[in-house]
């Protein structure tokens, strides 16, 4: 096969994959979200020492109940 | 006789000092006794000497542990509350060395473990919040789905205006498809926090997953407003313009979180698709 030909032939399989890629990408935007752009998981909380849950020192189990977001130590996302 | 005298007063000086220190002695050693660290035992019953010996181990392997567990030695904490559970602490030292070994084994990637420990712990303390917290993680992170569902539920219904609660329910029913329940929790928790530019994000994916797209519209705005350079929230604002067809504001969308995103997935994925808006302009 003619050299030229060849490379011809491998730019055209390049492109169609390429505009296949993108054709993908733009036609199915909400899988795209889905996977991509999910929000995280938060964090586990952290030990609790002999006296247990009850103490009014427990930081996990007041976490584990607080009401405003940044109480809760859930994920602050906005830095992405 | 002034000798005599002398020698008289000295005999009862030494009385007086003498009864002095032995009625001294006998109230002090109450007050030594009160202020001792250490408790000591006051008998020598076998069953006393031995319950004293365990409550003494149990604490200093509560110490270990949780030292362990700082250092992230996930297999040394988890022998040391191990240990605690084979000798049948009361409560709350019982679920409290469930919920401790959980987190060892989660250290350790034995998630399937950590769940039976943090599942093991609300058994023995139904109202252990941060137990609970804990297991919906972990059964998230295993993709048991069901588990995690019901778990989630329990936190809910235990601590109704818990954040953490409802953003956990949320995420489940999110990944359940159960998109109506997802749309509902981070609604109260936009509520609660209207002024979290993630909260509105993530009410923003429920409705984009329930194909509310002008609903998500609003709440990425809303996010955006709050944080102008949360790129996540410009990428799949992006998206939602795209599929309402608006593909110049899209391609704009796609730019800027190109340009803001600290993230290189979000920034890939941001010039892939301006890049495929333009190339099938």
């Amino acid at each position: 096969m003619p050299v030229r030909l060849f490379v011809c032939l491998c730019l055209l399989l390049a492109s169609a994959t390429a505009g296949g890629l993108g054709f993908a990408v733009a036609a199915a935007p909400s899988t795209i979200t889905d996977v991509v752009l999910a929000p995280a998981a938060p964090e586990m909380l952290g030990p609790i020492e002999e006296a247990g849950r009850a103490g009014w020192a427990c930081v996990p189990e007041h976490v584990a109940e607080a009401k405003g977001w940044n109480d809760a130590h859930l994920p602050v996302e906005t830095t992405k | 006789m002034a000798l005599r005298q002398g020698r008289l007063l000295v005999r009862m000086l030494a009385v007086f000092v003498s009864a002095l220190v032995f009625f001294v002695a006998q109230r002090a050693t109450p007050f030594a006794q009160m202020y001792q660290p250490t408790p000591s035992a006051k008998s020598t019953d076998p069953a006393t000497l031995q319950n004293l010996a365990v409550a003494t181990e149990i604490h200093k392997r509560f110490a270990l542990g949780l030292r362990a567990l700082e250092l992230h030695e996930g297999a040394r904490a988890a022998g040391e509350f191990t240990r605690i559970l084979a000798l049948h602490p009361k409560e709350p030292q019982g679920s409290t060395a469930h919920y401790d070994l959980g987190l060892a084994q989660a250290q350790l990637g034995h998630l399937a473990q950590a769940q039976t420990e943090f599942k093991a712990a609300i058994e023995l303390d139904p109202g252990f919040l941060a137990a609970m917290a804990n297991l919906v993680v972990v059964a998230l992170g295993r993709n048991d789905l069901a588990a995690a569902r019901a778990a989630a539920d329990l936190f809910l219904q235990r601590a109704p205006g818990s954040a953490r609660a409802l953003y956990s329910r949320g995420l489940v029913a999110l990944r359940t498809g159960d998109v109506a329940t997802a749309q509902a929790d981070f609604a109260r928790l936009t509520q609660v926090n209207p002024a979290s530019a993630t909260a509105h994000y993530t009410l923003a994916v429920a409705h984009i997953q329930a194909n509310a797209l002008a609903e998500g519209e609003r709440e990425l705005r809303l996010a955006l407003d709050r944080s102008p350079s949360y790129a996540a929230a410009r990428l799949a604002l992006g998206t939602v313009l795209l599929r309402l067809g608006r593909r110049d504001e899209a391609r704009e969308a796609f730019e800027l979180a190109a340009r803001d995103s600290n993230d290189p997935a979000i920034r890939n994925l941001a010039v892939s698709m301006r890049d495929s808006i333009a190339g099938t302009h």
